[in-house]
């Protein structure tokens, strides 16, 4: 059974009088363990599919099936605890809240999991958020707030609050956008040893040399997924 | 969402931005602290009147000339109305009552009173020996008038402060003073009393009625005061006099009956109705304060929108950002009518050690009403914000720059 699956999903924006076709009759298989890119010039869909698939959104017609459960019939709050506990999201922009040290932006999907399943102590979530960042190499940093890291720092940081909560699958937007080569490598490299331990990664880029760290690359274009070789 | 860490997460973004969060409890600081003071004036100003009314003399009745219309408005036609009593309706509702233990006419006036070095300027009044019955006097000195001093003779009883600052340490009975010209003997003196009702009775000359109809040149009554045989019988005093002096006005009730319970009611009823009214304008305040907290809260949800989508992205439900959001605006509220509510108990506690005579101290049942009206602003004015921030599209919120 595959982690992801996507049949026919078409997602319609309206813009004034105008219909965008943002994606139009995509068709994906993603199985557990993949690490998977997606490739394409802006424009043609592939942020939106990311959003579909971390049930940020939800298509206008088609199914998306997760670990085997159509998503289309589930409540907003039962979306919340699958993006808690089986989700990890990294952005382009890192979207770290900016008044909070590193160690409280992981910790802060902990503090979520609670309605879902188990609530932590507070020395345990910090135990956890402390494991994350040693996963990314930042232990030493997790009393700096955002503005006193770099952009690699920052997207570390990022990543270590995807995997606090264990996810199946890490879904990065352009992770390394805003980060310059040697930084962008680093994270690529974290992404590479994150899914050698099982993580499922799905990346977002337009670049193709990075998407060639993938194992499996997937080329859209008009919202639409062109054929696999 | 544990309650311990909606609470943390409150109190973190109020002191991220301490100065918006403080001037926005001064808003909930005013509102609270004026709502809480006016109460406590309004509830000292009753406590206040009430005891003035007490300290009168037990089961009084008060007779004035002129007719009042309503029955519930306060204080007697007093001035030149053409109805007038008379001794001799005094003399008849002392004969004719059964009700009635005492019954004095009392006139009433300012005037000089002056010894060969001093001269002081009081207020005459003239009543009859049943004066000191009715309003539970105690003569230190000397005596009250006997009942034959009643017929004009010129005799005086003074306040306790008069007789102090004409005669200083010594002895002022048998001594001679002058009443508007006219020689009067000192036969006593009453103990001071202090101000009841605004009334100081310290600083009067006693005399007999007569004897003052003389020295105002007039054979009206100020009114008539009498004392009923007990609480029980005073609806029936009431009916009593009103009976016997309409019988004597032909048939016509151009006087007014008073008791103290009547009047204090009355009076009760207009403070009541004031401690409304500062209690309203004081909630005014108290809207104001929530406005501000609401427009804070609105400010607050569009600036942290991102913050909104990042939550939601890894795994906040929407009454989790709800509960976020509204507790932040409890805790302004709170906090805010807690700082009002201190400031303005120790207000009052501060005010009464300045003014002993009047208990302006909050009462203790004030916090539990500012705690609830505290919680009650926070949740009405910060729940719209709230609901706001819960409804964010999640992707939306995300791409919000």
């Amino acid at each position: 059974m595959a982690l992801i699956e996507l049949k026919d999903v078409t997602k319609i924006f309206t813009m004034g009088d105008e219909d965008i076709r943002a994606l139009d009759h995509v068709d994906l298989k993603i199985q557990e363990g993949e690490f998977i890119s997606i490739i394409g010039p802006s424009g043609c869909g592939k942020s939106t599919l990311l959003s579909l698939l971390g049930l940020l959104d939800q298509p206008t017609t088609g199914v998306y099936k997760l670990d085997g459960q159509s998503v289309e019939s589930i409540k907003d709050d039962q979306k919340a605890m699958l993006r808690n506990q089986k989700i990890g999201f990294v952005f382009q922009t890192f979207h770290l809240l900016p008044r909070a040290s590193a160690l409280r932006n992981v910790e802060m999907p902990l503090v979520y999991s609670a309605n879902y399943s188990v609530q932590h102590t507070g020395a345990k979530m910090k135990d956890m958020a402390l494991e994350a960042l040693k996963k990314v190499s930042l232990t030493d940093r997790a009393n700096h707030k955002p503005n006193e890291l770099s952009g690699g720092q920052r997207q570390r940081v990022a990543i270590a609050r995807a995997l606090v909560n264990h996810p199946k699958i890490l879904l990065a937007d352009e992770p390394t956008g805003n980060l310059d080569s040697k930084s962008g490598n680093e994270i690529l490299d974290i992404f590479q040893l994150l899914n050698k331990s099982g993580v499922t990664v799905l990346l977002i880029t337009h670049d193709p040399k990075i998407a060639d760290r993938a194992r499996r690359k997937v080329l859209m274009l008009d919202g639409k997924i062109v054929p696999e070789k | 969402m544990p309650i311990r860490e909606v609470l943390i997460l409150a109190f973190e973004s109020l002191y991220a931005n301490k100065l918006r969060a403080s001037l926005t409890m001064l808003g909930m600081i005013i509102g609270v602290g004026a709502v809480v003071l006016l109460v406590s004036i309004g509830n000292g100003a009753r406590n206040y009147i009430t005891k003035q009314f007490e300290g009168l003399g037990t089961n009084l009745i008060v007779v004035q000339p002129g007719k009042t219309d309503k029955k519930m408005s306060f204080g007697p036609p007093v001035g030149n109305s053409k109805e007038k009593l008379t001794l001799a309706d005094v003399d008849a509702l002392e004969k004719q009552s059964a009700y009635l233990d005492a019954v004095t006419g009392i006139l009433f006036g300012a005037g000089t009173v002056k010894t060969l070095d001093r001269s002081n300027n009081v207020n005459i009044l003239g009543t009859n020996d049943k004066f000191v019955k009715i309003f539970n006097i105690i003569v230190t000195q000397g005596q009250f008038f006997a009942t034959e001093e009643e017929h004009g003779r010129r005799v005086t009883v003074l306040g306790g402060h008069l007789a102090e600052s004409l005669f200083g340490e010594q002895n002022p009975v048998g001594q001679m003073v002058k009443i508007n010209d006219s020689e009067h003997r000192v036969i006593g003196v009453i103990r001071k009393e202090g101000t009841k009702l605004g009334f100081n009775m310290d600083d009067v000359a006693f005399v007999p009625t007569k004897t003052a109809m003389k020295i105002f040149n007039d054979d009206k009554l100020f009114g008539i005061r009498a004392r009923a045989k007990s609480k029980i019988s005073m609806d029936d005093a009431i009916e009593e006099i009103r009976d016997i002096l309409k019988g004597r006005h032909n048939g016509e009730e151009d006087f007014t009956i008073m008791n103290q319970y009547s009047m204090l009611e009355a009076l009760n009823t207009i403070l009541g109705m004031m401690t409304y009214v500062l209690a309203g304008i004081g909630m005014i305040s108290m809207v104001v304060g929530g406005i501000g907290i609401m427009n804070i809260m609105l400010v607050s949800v569009t600036e942290r929108t991102r913050e909104i989508g990042i939550r939601r992205a890894v795994g906040a439900r929407k009454r989790d950002i709800l509960k976020q959001f509204l507790t932040e605006a409890i805790a302004l509220s709170l906090i805010g009518g807690g700082l009002g509510l201190f400031g303005s108990v120790s207000l009052t506690y501060v005010a009464y050690g300045f003014l002993r005579s009047f208990d302006m101290r909050a009462p203790a049942w004030i916090f539990l009403p500012a705690f609830l009206i505290s919680v009650l602003t926070g949740v009405l004015f910060g729940v719209w914000p709230a609901k706001k921030a819960a409804a964010l599209e999640t992707i939306d919120a995300l791409r919000y720059e």
